[in-house]
Order: C-alpha cells, then sequence, then structure tokens
C-alpha cells in the first residue's frame, strides 16, 4: 500500500501526461484555500483594531 | 423549555467562547490530514487501470463535492432554527457559511471539467449531476447577493433563511441525479451502505483527504463566523471586551 507509484521525480511531475491536469487542480485549491484563510484572519484583525480605536 | 434551552447554548457570546478553543485542533488535524491524504494519493496510491494518473483529482474532487452539500443542508438547518425559534446565531452562521460553500462548490466544479478533459474529452456537459451542482453554486451566490441587498440586517436574515430553506430541494436532486438519469459522470463510487466499487489503496488516502477537507473547512468556518459575529455586534459590551 505504500510502495512509490513513481519511479523517478520526473515521473512524477509528469504523471504520463495528465501531470498538466492534476497539478493546475491542487495547485489552485491550495491557493484559494490558504487565500481565504488570510483574508479573513486580516479582516478580522483590521475589525479589532477599529473597535479597540473606537473604544478607547 | 425547547426554545429556552435553544436560546440559552446559542448565544454568540458562547459561541464565540467554545469555538475559538475548538479552532487549534480543528486546523492543526485538518490540515495535517488533507495533507497526508494528498500526499498519500498523489504519490503511493497506484495508477488507475483505466484513467491512468488523471484519476490523481478524486483525492480533491470529491472531498469538495461531497462539502459542497454538506455545507447547504448545514445551512438549511441553521435556517428552520432560525425561522422557527428565531435563533440569530443561526443567520450568522448561514452568513458564514456561504461563501465557504460558494468558494468548495466552484473548487468541485473545477476541479471536474479539467478531469473531465482526459476521462471524458470535455471540459463540460449539461449533465444532471453537473448542472445540478452549478445550481447550488448560483445558490450559494443568491443567497450572499440577496443578504447583501438589505440595509435592515434582521429582514435580510429571515429572507436569506427562506431561500436557504426553498433551495436545499437541490441536494437530493444532486445526490441521486446519477441515478435518475443516464449521465456522464459516473455513480458513486463509494457508498456509506457499504457497496464500495474502490480499491482500499485508493479509498483509505481519499477517506484521509475528506475528513482532512471537513477539519480545515470547520476551522475556515469557525473563523468567518467570528468576523461576521464581531461585525453584527460590535457594539455590545462582550465583544468589546473579547477583542
Amino acid at each position: 500500500m505504500f510502495n512509490l507509484a513513481f519511479s523517478s521525480l520526473n515521473d512524477f511531475a509528469h504523471m504520463d501526461g495528465h501531470g498538466m491536469y492534476v497539478w493546475p487542480v491542487y495547485l489552485l485549491t491550495i491557493l484559494i484555500i490558504v487565500l481565504s484563510f488570510a483574508a479573513v484572519r486580516t479582516k478580522i484583525k483590521n475589525l479589532r483594531m477599529r473597535i479597540k480605536n473606537a473604544s478607547s | 423549555m425547547i426554545t429556552a434551552f435553544i436560546h440559552k447554548f446559542s448565544s454568540p457570546k458562547s459561541y464565540v467562547r467554545v469555538t475559538a478553543k475548538l479552532y487549534p485542533f480543528f486546523i492543526v488535524f485538518g490540515v495535517s490530514l488533507l495533507t497526508l491524504g494528498w500526499v498519500w494519493g498523489l504519490l503511493f496510491a497506484p495508477q488507475d487501470a483505466v484513467q491512468g494518473n488523471s484519476y490523481r483529482i478524486i483525492f480533491l474532487h470529491v472531498p469538495s463535492s461531497i462539502f459542497a452539500q454538506i455545507i447547504y443542508f448545514f445551512m438549511s438547518v441553521c435556517a428552520l432554527m432560525h425561522l422557527v425559534w428565531r435563533v440569530k446565531l443561526a443567520a450568522y452562521l448561514i452568513k458564514a457559511a456561504a461563501p465557504i460553500g460558494a468558494m468548495i462548490t466552484f473548487i468541485a466544479l473545477f476541479s471536474g471539467s479539467i478531469w473531465g478533459i482526459p476521462t471524458w474529452g470535455t471540459w463540460w456537459q449539461w449533465d444532471a449531476r453537473i448542472t445540478s451542482t452549478l445550481i447550488l453554486f448560483i445558490m450559494y451566490l443568491g443567497v450572499l447577493t440577496l443578504h447583501g441587498s438589505f440595509s435592515n440586517l434582521e429582514k435580510a436574515d429571515r429572507l436569506m433563511s427562506i431561500l436557504v430553506v426553498v433551495g436545499v430541494v437541490n441536494i437530493p436532486i444532486i445526490k441521486k441525479s446519477v441515478d435518475w438519469w443516464s449521465t456522464l459522470h459516473q455513480p458513486a463510487s463509494i457508498s456509506v451502505s457499504g457497496n464500495t466499487s474502490i480499491d482500499p489503496s485508493m479509498l483509505y488516502p481519499l477517506f484521509t483527504s475528506v475528513i482532512g477537507m471537513g477539519l480545515t473547512l470547520i476551522s475556515l468556518g469557525i473563523l468567518t463566523s467570528h468576523l461576521y459575529i464581531f461585525l453584527r455586534e460590535k457594539n455590545k459590551k462582550w465583544v468589546l471586551k473579547y477583542v
């Protein structure tokens, strides 16, 4: 079950011609999820600052 | 009595307190399991006999498709709670979950389209599964647009809840579309009833990816809901104390 499915890093990247479909999907998903977390965290930080400034 | 119980345990203040403690657990286990599932699926799972390596998109496509539907179902439960018991936290949670639902439905549609190119020879087909998932994406956008179009937020909460409840009819249609109609999209490969047609060497990393994706989305949901609760309750004393 834990045997590597590819014999080299090049094979892994190329995936018999299917790498061009597989990698963009994973990369875009990771980008969307990371940006979502970053955007929400930044908004919370800014809102906290605004609330703090308004109350002081 | 039920109403009193629900209102006691659904105050935004106690929700923020409890979920802030749970957040580190969800984010750490979610990202770890999602990474494990994807590395397992991309590096160690064997090549598919028919689809070759393009099938490896399954470790992303299936979790995102599952949660695209689960998030909407969650929203519909919240919508009922808001309409029946006037729980304001429920409305906040719908508003927080909708953009995450839209995001994950977009990922499901995008990954499915890319997977379709080498597998079906086309990136899009107006078949029942794909079309009903597109309708789900439009529903998420509709919920967000409807809520954003009212200046009276209480009225916006109620109308948004009604729209969510009406739209939940689409969820069983998505689920059963591959059985009710002849679709290009394949029938389900995994089933809770045990009729799973996928090999364990592919099933285990898929299951790990599903759990990891779920926990990651819950942690994003917690963050988004905190943001929305702070926005809505920014003039309350407990928010001033909390921040």
